[in-house]
């Protein structure tokens, strides 16, 4: 599985996002993580967002499945 | 290359030939002094952040000049979306650097001289918005960093530029020659004027038809010939002479100024942007005003973020964070913070389009945002010192800490709580010393008083945009005042 990774700008963001990806990276290291490129359809888009806010621009981006995260509490794959 | 590096940055800064002069002395090189470095650091930081995943949705945009991915200090923008979007960058910046990161006023002339240079086009039939669009294209293709250069020495603040007994107190045109013209004067306080490529030049004041020769705006390369920069001291600047990481309080980031001499510069005509249309001075700075006031909104925000935990931290290590009045000056100092934030968004969530198809602030919000950053800060600061306590400005030097005969006896005697080490300690209430009276004090306090205008600046156009008249006919009409 071809899992697209998209962030928030990261202005004022309520947990460790980075940390959190390198999290799911790990317990999930069979699927493929990429940083999400317009072109491309993903399996799964994750739109890793440091807030409610989700202010992320993901208008041009692609994913069969689209998954939001905005808190350190949401690792649902 | 639309977007360049960090390393690319420091390689492109080291091949320009610089006349800086500090204390007395040419630097020979910018990018290897160790007063100037933390400064440098600072605009690199805009560019290693626009190469990361996680903050390019903020650090970048889509130039509408050239189709590509460009730096967002370089954009022009383009809906309240970017606008909101650049207070979130400077937000994001002044958290990773607790400094003033410099690139804003690039960003905000860059702003003010696109739309006003339409609307002199308009009214003149000039070519200067021709000259800037090809302008920003050169800046956007090769990612650069661009000085907002706009505060003149100014003399006598009583007299007008051409009535200044030295006619040099504002910078003006001195000679028109057929391929451009040749000005001479002085930009005062100019952030990061070492760390740019090039400098964008702006009026400063609104001007009469006499002051023809001082209504210039033009942009050429820092090391252009006549260009000499003096840098202005910063309190503490020489303890980054002394080697520790420790007593600097930020011994990676910092913010540097200088007054910038123009003595007889050559600007060729396809880099002027105005050039004696004097009804225009007062447009492209009130403009440009506009925009800083809203940046400050953001950059501070992100300062005043670190100052915030840095006294969080403090209060944990000596002790006292359970105390009740020390939980109530972090929510106080948050109030603060976040007030000066909610001004940067409200004025650029309530931006508007100009003729020339640029967005611009709310310039009542965002003047009322830079008023509160003329207050809040000092604030901040003065309750961060309250919960460090006077070790801040009484602790040992690093070199004492360091010292096998006394480094015991501060160790034995300075210590907090269990488990966290003296030098941890240190570490923190140096920052608060650096933030609040150190180097990096000029950015957060003095600048937050008086860059982008000082205060009274603010009431006037407060004043000017408070619509008072209306707000009496509210009044009448509650009231049932015939």
């Amino acid at each position: 599985m071809k899992i697209g990774i998209k962030y928030c700008g990261g202005c004022n963001t309520n947990y460790d996002r980075t940390a959190l990806v390198e999290q799911l990276k790990s317990k999930y290291s069979y699927y493929e993580f990429e940083p999400a490129e317009v072109g491309i359809e993903y399996d799964v888009l994750l739109i890793v967002s440091g807030c409610k806010r989700l202010c992320a621009n993901y208008d041009l981006l692609t994913g069969k499945r689209i998954i939001i995260i905005d808190s350190e509490n949401e690792i649902i794959l | 290359m639309a977007l360049m590096t960090g390393e690319q940055y420091i390689e492109s800064i080291k091949k320009m030939n610089m006349q800086i002069y500090m204390f007395g002395e040419k630097i020979e090189s910018a990018v290897d002094n160790p007063i100037l470095r933390p400064s440098l650091n600072s605009v690199k930081a805009t560019y290693e952040l626009a190469q990361l995943a996680e903050h390019e949705d903020l650090m970048t945009a889509t130039s509408t000049i050239t189709g590509e991915k460009i730096n967002r200090f370089t954009n022009i923008h383009q809906s309240t979306d970017d606008l909101v979007k650049k207070v979130k960058m400077q937000r994001l910046l002044g958290q990773k650097t607790a400094s003033c990161f410099q690139r804003c006023v690039g960003l905000d002339a860059f702003n003010a001289t696109y739309s006003t240079t339409y609307e002199i086009d308009k009214a003149h039939g000039t070519k200067y918005f021709d000259n800037f669009v090809k302008y920003m294209k050169y800046v956007q293709e090769n990612d650069l960093t661009v000085d907002g250069a706009m505060t003149d020495p100014k003399g006598d603040r009583s007299l007008s530029p051409s009535k200044q007994d030295d006619p040099d107190l504002y910078l003006r045109v001195v000679e028109r020659r057929e391929d451009g013209v040749v000005v001479r004067g002085a930009k005062a306080h100019q952030t990061g004027i070492t760390n740019s490529h090039e400098v964008l030049v702006m009026p400063t004041i609104a001007m009469a038809p006499e002051d023809k020769d001082y209504a210039v705006a033009f942009s050429v390369p820092v090391d252009t010939e006549g260009i000499l920069m003096i840098v202005g001291r910063q309190s503490c600047d020489t303890r980054k002479l002394e080697g520790s990481t420790i007593d600097v309080g930020n011994s990676e980031f910092g913010g540097m100024e200088a007054l910038v001499v123009f003595d007889d510069v050559f600007v060729p005509n396809d880099r002027l942007f105005l050039n004696g249309e004097t009804e225009f001075a007062g447009m492209i700075v009130e403009r440009f005003a506009g925009y800083h006031r809203q940046s400050y909104g953001g950059c501070k925000v992100g300062v005043g973020d670190v100052l915030i935990g840095a006294s969080a931290l403090i209060a944990d290590y000596n002790g006292v964070s359970k105390a009740s009045h020390i939980k109530d000056k972090l929510i106080e100092m948050t109030h603060l913070n976040e007030t000066l934030y909610s001004g940067g968004i409200a004025c650029s969530a309530e931006g508007y389009k100009t003729e020339s198809g640029n967005y611009m602030v709310d310039l009542l919000l965002a003047n009322v945002c830079k008023q509160n950053i003329t207050r809040f800060p000092y604030e901040i600061a003065r309750l961060a010192e309250d919960i460090a306590g006077g070790l801040m400005v009484t602790a040992p030097s690093e070199k004492d800490l360091r010292n096998l005969k006394i480094g015991p006896y501060i160790e034995k005697y300075l210590p907090g709580v269990n488990g966290i080490s003296v030098e941890n300690r240190l570490k923190v209430l140096r920052l608060i010393e650096n933030l609040t009276l150190g180097t990096a004090a000029v950015g957060y306090r003095t600048e937050s008083m008086h860059g982008a205008g000082s205060p009274q600046a603010q009431r006037v156009m407060i004043a000017r945009q408070g619509n008072i008249k209306g707000k009496k006919e509210l009044a009448k009409a509650i009231a049932k005042v015939n």
